[in-house]
């Protein structure tokens, strides 16, 4: 628990420093910033830590959970942080059993199109 | 019995203006690997855009494993750290034609099942051919996938009419009139432009609409950012003529002045701004920018020169 604030304080100092305010100066207001009444950066630095950590459990390596949460918009962040195993993930899996018959069935009729060779 | 009640599912056709007859040839394919169609959809927008792909990069920033696929926050966040600017377009039918008629690919996303039973995959939408009725599509491991129009619409809906188009720096999509969306895309993909590419795009904006006070705001920023001062200061004050209560501004604007030795003049900007009016989320950097501005006044008696031109 410790540790995990630290990293989420760490994280607070590398935001700031790292021009957050999309300018070079710490007071200044940076144009995302402005359009979402974004939170402190604290609350930013949490919602980053929070889904890198849904990142990693879901199989990305820690250097790149990193590097994409850092390209997430607040709203994203928010999102992912709520939905990360809901939300639509397009890959289009195979199909197996009883969903194929019924799929194959609604394929025939028109109404599905997965498969390209019907 | 049971395929006549699933023909009265097909429901409803959906009605939208009909797309030209297009082919964009020059779009690149790249074929997609297992689950990875969000990647290599992705890599066919970059690609045709003059961008530079990297396709073991994109997976790299796209791919989910534990979900088997790619979510549409991480393949936009992913077109912003390929350096271009995702533009979402409207959700509803026109969107793709509008499009297409401009010459740009839509990246899609499509649900191919039920919406009981979703099966999520990306594509690139490339053309329309009005004769057979039918959408083209670079579409997993084919090229030029052809899809019933309807069928196509119905898998797009399915999936909320959910697209983006990732375009040449500079360019603007072709269904989106509405100024928000773009200035939002821009705001959140600045950070991964060079300086140019963010300042021209800007600029884009502000020729096209000049009286918007988010892109006066955002434009203003992206001069300062890009060390043109004396442009940036002059935007700030038109914003504020239009609007003298933006404190965002005020405080930007009183901020480049102090960083041009213009202490009183930043003063004068934040004059009068009572701290019950600042929100919540401005308290922090407003004070900060009065601390700064007292600090540089009890040191400088009056200003420099050229202050006077602010």
């Amino acid at each position: 628990m410790k540790a995990m604030r630290f990293g989420v304080w760490l994280k607070v100092l590398v935001l700031v420093f790292s021009g957050w305010a999309s300018a070079a100066q710490a007071a200044v207001i940076g144009t995302a910033e402005h359009l979402q009444a974004t939170p402190t950066p604290a609350e930013v630095a949490q919602l980053r830590e929070s889904v890198e950590q849904q990142l990693v459990r879901l199989g990305v390596t820690n250097e790149d959970a990193l590097a994409r949460v850092a390209a997430l918009s607040r709203d994203e962040l928010q999102l992912l942080a709520e939905k990360i195993d809901e939300l639509p993930a397009g890959g289009i899996a195979a199909t197996l059993g009883v969903v194929f018959i019924v799929l194959l069935i609604l394929e025939l009729v028109g109404i599905t199109d997965i498969f390209t060779a019907i | 019995m049971l395929l006549a009640v699933l023909a009265s599912c097909t429901g409803r056709e959906i009605a939208f203006p009909e797309p030209p007859a297009t082919q964009l040839a020059a779009v690149p394919f790249y074929p997609q690997d297992a689950y990875q169609c969000g990647p290599a959809a992705l890599a066919t927008v970059l690609g045709w855009s003059g961008s530079d792909v990297d396709l073991d990069a994109l997976v790299s920033s796209a791919y989910l494993p534990g979900r088997q696929g790619s979510l549409q926050p991480e393949i936009i966040a992913a077109a912003r750290r390929a350096g271009r600017i995702p533009y979402p377009i409207p959700a509803a039918p026109a969107s793709i034609g509008a499009e297409l008629a401009a010459g740009h690919p839509v990246l899609v996303l499509q649900n191919l099942g039920l919406r009981s039973s979703p099966r999520w995959h990306y594509a690139v939408v490339v053309g329309y051919d009005p004769v057979a009725g039918t959408f083209i599509l670079r579409s997993g491991t084919e090229r030029a996938r052809r899809e019933d129009v309807q069928r196509f619409m119905a898998s797009w809906q399915r999936a909320d009419y959910w697209g983006l188009v990732v375009l040449p720096p500079g360019d603007l999509p072709a269904s989106q009139q509405a100024a928000e969306p773009l200035v939002r895309a821009l705001a959140d993909t600045e950070a991964f432009l060079p300086v140019q590419d963010a300042l021209n795009t800007w600029e884009r904006f502000l020729t096209q609409w000049p009286d918007e006070p988010d892109v006066l705001f955002g434009s203003a920023n992206a001069r300062r950012h890009s060390d043109n001062p004396a442009s940036a200061a002059a935007l700030f004050r038109r914003l504020l003529a239009r609007d003298a209560d933006h404190l965002a501004a005020r405080n930007n604007l009183a901020d480049l002045l102090l960083s041009q030795g213009c202490g009183q003049g930043a003063q004068r900007v934040m004059a009068d701004i009572e701290a019950a009016a600042v929100p919540a989320h401005l308290k922090h950097v407003i004070a900060d920018t009065q601390s700064a501005i007292s600090r540089h006044t009890q040191q400088h008696d009056s200003d420099a020169g050229q202050c006077s031109d602010w």
